[in-house]
């Protein structure tokens, strides 16, 4: 069985470990393609010289995603053509789910999204995904290939060991549109998907009346901050601050959840961060089942004196 | 082309409720109407034993102006089977928009619409914050993709996606849910024979409870210890 991996804005080597690490439980070969905004993407080197060992070939397509969808997604198709790929595996960001619905309803293929768990049983391929407000997870058996997977960050391993592959770099100016007209109005601030460290902002916070403390940690430890769905709702921060399901799905070194109950949607984003530390002042919360440390207080009394602590350090 | 807007309402029937995202796409429809003066279609496909006639008193009062109600045998969970019902239903309705609530499809998480919109070979715009213009056969929106905030321009027909937060539902007034009583839905069964076409993609074979990666789940005691733990691991301020 072959595999297709398929990056879309991302070009960190985490997440392609992660995506050749579930190619690897259902296909002997893989190729991988990247198509990168022109904008956010300064040098290809780094994805063109190490690759996950099972990535045979590697495919860069730099272009204006808003500007050429149709351009992308007859790059993608034409690679599944001539590779004929059993599993086309996509990773779970919004731009990515974009293009692996536009892909899999223009082949009338099976998809399956937010895959946690992979395997073969009885020579049938099972997916398993979540279900009713993941309260269940429901086994999928595939019934016709290509399948085109989305898989959810952070519930599987990465395929570490790594090698030079083969690399092909192409450039699209443009191509026929998909839509009319597309102008990008205003660029995203938060680097959620990047930040080693975020400061999670939950309604805890809120009320408790220590958003700016909350802010202030995030600033003082050179970290992001992201919220819970809340949050956006009541208007406080922006969609691009949104951690979870239809929102960022982040992969940091340490992820610090202050006043977070632990919703479902909000915890499907956060099972890639490799550390998850808790504040929050109800022991029977969720969000501790899924917390490596955590701390049972009042944020009103925790946050003042870590930034108090954190700001004399930082003093000259 | 019908000057129409299609908007699909899911039925939960072990909440009893309707989904939410869903009432936000009737929220969004409105919103659509009061640009382009077309009236709201509401279709619903539920299967036939779950059947709850309040479902369309509810949709009602919540601002459709005609509601159908697509009754169906038992339904695998597979994207692809509901997509061919849902296309079924948009080409027998041709209307020039249909909106969807982000996360109308349990089993799909946002990837429905487009995976509808491309079979159909008909545009769509995702996660829609705002609608802009409506005007001939053309719709300008504002919408959150690739990173930001992009103004879109396309022609109809169109499939739409919105979120909650950009178009949260409004409590219904009595007055309203009462009126809503009076009016009836158009009522339609999906025969047997009708579902024999379609071929499963991905059936859903068993359902286990979650289990999500193990985390060591250690109680810090002290503000301190919260300190020591940030140090251990290299956050430096």
């Amino acid at each position: 069985m072959k595999s297709l991996v398929v990056l879309i804005n991302e070009t960190s080597l985490d997440a392609i470990k992660e995506l050749a690490a579930v190619s690897e439980l259902i296909s002997t070969e893989a190729y991988a393609i990247f198509c990168i905004d022109v904008k956010s993407m300064s040098d290809e080197g780094e994805i063109c010289n190490i690759a996950p060992s099972n990535v045979k070939e590697v495919y860069v397509l730099k272009t204006k995603l808003g500007k050429n969808v149709v351009g992308v997604l007859n790059f993608i198709k034409e690679l599944v053509s001539s590779f004929k790929p059993e599993a086309i595996i996509f990773s779970d960001s919004e731009d990515a789910k974009f293009f692996a619905s536009l892909l899999a309803g223009s082949l009338s293929t099976a998809i399956v999204t937010d895959v946690v768990d992979v395997r073969v049983a009885n020579g049938k391929l099972i997916l398993t995904k979540p279900l009713k407000e993941e309260s269940i997870w429901g086994e999928f058996e595939v019934q016709s290939f290509p399948v085109v997977i989305s898989i959810r960050s952070g519930s599987f391993g990465k395929k570490e060991d790594t090698r030079a592959p083969e690399c092909f770099v192409k450039e699209i100016e443009s191509s026929e549109g998909y839509w009319m007209e597309f102008e990008q109005t205003a660029s995203e601030k938060a680097k959620l998907q990047t930040s080693k460290i975020i400061v999670g902002i939950g309604d805890g916070v809120r009320l408790s009346g220590t958003l700016n403390e909350a802010l202030e940690l995030s600033r003082l430890l050179n970290g992001e901050f992201g919220c819970t769905r809340p949050l956006v709702e009541a208007g406080i921060f922006d969609r691009e601050r949104m951690i979870g399901l239809t929102g960022k799905k982040i992969r940091p070194k340490i992820y610090i959840a202050l006043g977070v109950s632990g919703a479902p949607f909000h915890l499907s984003g956060i099972q890639g961060a490799e550390l998850i530390l808790t504040v929050n002042k109800e022991p029977s919360a969720p969000i501790i089942k899924h917390s490596d440390f955590y701390y049972i207080g009042d944020l009103k009394e925790v946050l003042p004196k870590l930034v108090e602590f954190l700001s004399v350090k930082k003093a000259p | 082309m019908s000057k129409c807007i299609g908007v699909f309402v899911k039925y939960i029937p072990y909440l009893e409720m309707i989904n939410e995202d869903d009432l936000s796409a009737i929220e969004a429809a409105k919103a659509v109407k009061e640009l382009s003066n077309s009236p709201i279609r509401a279709f619903s496909i539920v299967n036939a034993n779950d059947f709850n006639p309040n479902i369309a008193r509810e949709i009602f009062s919540r601002g459709a102006d005609e509601v159908f109600i697509y009754r169906t045998p038992e339904l695998e969970q597979d994207i692809h089977t509901s997509a061919l019902i849902t296309k079924d239903i948009v080409e027998e309705h041709k209307c020039n928009i249909y909106i969807f609530g982000e996360m109308s499809s349990d089993t799909a998480f946002n990837c429905f619409h487009g995976y509808l919109a491309s079979m159909l070979g008909i545009t769509y715009i995702k996660n829609v914050t705002k609608v802009l213009e409506v005007s001939g056969d053309l719709i300008v929106a504002e919408s959150f993709i690739f990173g930001g905030t992009s103004r879109i321009k396309a022609k109809f027909p169109v499939i739409l996606s919105v979120s909650k937060e950009s178009f949260p539902p409004n409590p219904v007034p009595i007055k309203i849910k009462l009126e809503a009583r009076k009016k009836s839905p158009n009522i339609k069964e999906f025969s047997p024979e009708s579902m024999t076409k379609i071929n499963v993609k991905a059936r859903l074979a068993g359902v286990r409870q979650p289990s999500y990666r193990k985390r060591l789940q250690k109680e810090l005691s002290s503000l301190e210890e919260i300190i020591e733990l940030l140090k251990s691991i290299g956050v430096r301020a």
